[in-house]
């Protein structure tokens, strides 16, 4: 059994191991970088107001992806629960400690002997954790969906804009366009057609540029945080949202501009 | 000798248009015979009249009173979308600004009227083909219309007017954004067309296209009348 010790061990770096048996560790891999320390190093670890004692790196991990802990500086190690007890000097001083299940084992039972067995333990399924440590981040996920609603109204907005200039620039065109003998439903498929290969075309930009801004966006925040975490992800589903959200303003903006360019005649629309 | 058939015919036709509740007279008792075959050219000053006689004619413009007769049908008779489709197969447009689609090559401008129309791909392409060795642009056909010279331009345009075979072409001021050497050339183009058959109505401040064969015609205030010695 292993445990998570935070914050409370002090670690300092005392050379290569020597030939009596150590206690070993693990040493988070950012913490083993800042240290210099690399498996096989012999560390010295001092709890507050405790004794110190000597341990062998016995290997590096990676922290855990948990966003609520990415910013963090703090420097982590992986101990027995014996040696951690040792080094605390109390035993049952113990927080907090996760247990793996195999494939299939029975949840509720183990919550339950895990009750049963340590009084005063109380048992959660991690779920249940990450749930109730998540509300911050489902705020935050609502900020973003509040910012992708107002970017893509502005989007829609300014390819409105965009088709009503082009309109404005081509009812000369299309004046001319009726008069040699186009029909007016020529004249809207061809608008329509136009504006809605528009959206398309910028929903598809936008996805490319969304889905390479969040690749340089990982890269960048994964090295500054030694994480793999995904800080921005356009997932299927997202592509799906943003294709049928640009659809559907294609459309509509595309009914909207070939209407403006058919309902008038081509007098009219030679008018400045 | 016999008289050709009559293409369009205008009668009494008069055209006034409301502005601010001001009425300004564009077209005042017009009165005219266009036959198969004819090359006519009107002349005028700004704001004479010309351009609306052409609108007219051509049944993009409905008269406010007389008539004008296209291909014997009147065409304050015709909805919005026979005119239309009349225009399409009857009558032939060149503008002063060329209005060619510019995301199109000029073969399928040329092209454009006869898709509407319906042709198959195969006698579209060779007819705007043929067109544009006609007007002189065998080797531009592959050319955008941001590609041509102003001159150019308007050769396609009128091989466009051409595509359907129509009945009538109307031009207006065709040469009126070219330089004197190009609009000669147009007109020249123009001649050669009247004389393989094709009925122009042409306005225009331009004496180049009022060079014989054309019958002039001067329009002052709305009206309009054979120039001396016509």
């Amino acid at each position: 059994m292993i445990i998570i010790l935070t914050a409370l061990v002090a670690l300092a770096s005392v050379g290569d191991a020597q030939d009596s048996p150590l206690p070993e560790l693990l040493l988070e891999a950012r913490t083993a970088r800042t240290l210099s320390l690399d498996p096989g190093d012999t560390v010295w670890v001092a709890s507050l107001g405790s004794a110190e004692r000597r341990f062998v790196v016995a290997g590096t991990y990676r922290r855990p992806a948990d966003p609520s802990t990415v910013t963090l500086r703090d420097y982590r190690a992986i101990l027995h629960i014996p040696d951690l007890q040792d080094l605390l000097g109390a035993r049952d001083r113990v927080d907090r400690f996760s247990v793996s299940l195999r494939p299939g084992a029975d949840r509720n039972a183990v919550m339950a002997e895990i009750d049963r067995l340590a009084f005063g333990a109380e048992a959660h399924a991690s779920e249940e954790v990450a749930d109730a440590a998540s509300e911050t981040f489902r705020v935050v996920s609502r900020f973003h969906r509040a910012l992708a609603g107002i970017t893509i109204s502005g989007s829609a907005v300014f390819l409105l804009c965009l088709v009503v200039l082009k309109i404005e620039e081509r009812r000369l065109e299309g004046a001319a366009m009726r008069e040699i003998g186009i029909s007016r439903r020529t004249l809207f498929l061809w608008t329509f057609t136009e504006t809605l290969a528009m959206a398309a075309i910028g929903t598809a930009a936008g996805l490319a540029i969304g889905w390479a801004g969040s690749g340089v966006i990982n890269a960048y925040f994964r090295h500054v945080y030694d994480t793999t975490l995904a800080f921005a992800r356009v997932t299927p589903e997202l592509a799906l949202i943003v294709a049928a959200i640009g659809t559907l303003t294609g459309v509509v903006i595309g009914v909207f501009t070939g209407w403006q360019m058919v309902r008038s005649t081509p007098l009219r629309l030679r008018e400045p | 000798m016999k008289m050709k058939p009559v293409v369009v015919e205008a009668r009494d036709l008069e055209r006034t248009y409301r502005r601010d509740s001001v009425s300004v007279p564009a077209v005042r008792g017009v009165s005219l015979s266009v036959r198969e075959g004819d090359y006519i050219a009107v002349l005028g000053l700004s704001g004479s009249g010309k351009s609306t006689l052409l609108n007219l004619l051509g049944g993009i413009d409905l008269p406010t009173a007389g008539s004008v007769h296209l291909l014997g049908q009147d065409t304050r008779r015709l909805s919005d979308r026979d005119l239309t489709r009349t225009r399409l197969e009857h009558v032939g447009f060149v503008f002063q600004r060329f209005h060619l689609l510019p995301a199109l090559s000029a073969q399928e401008n040329v092209e454009l009227p006869m898709a509407e129309l319906g042709a198959g791909r195969r006698e579209r392409t060779a007819r705007a083909r043929e067109l544009l060795e006609y007007v002189g642009l065998a080797q531009r056909i592959e050319h955008r219309p941001g590609e041509l010279s102003g001159g150019e331009m308007q050769r396609v345009a009128i091989a466009r007017a051409l595509a359907n075979r129509p009945a009538l072409v109307l031009a207006d001021e065709p040469t009126g954004e070219l330089d004197v050497h190009t609009g000669g050339e147009i007109a020249q183009l123009f001649r050669k067309l009247n004389a393989d058959g094709t009925t122009l109505v042409v306005v225009t401040h331009d004496p180049a296209l009022a060079q014989p064969p054309a019958a002039v015609w001067e329009m002052r205030d709305g009206t309009i009348r054979p120039r001396s010695g016509e």
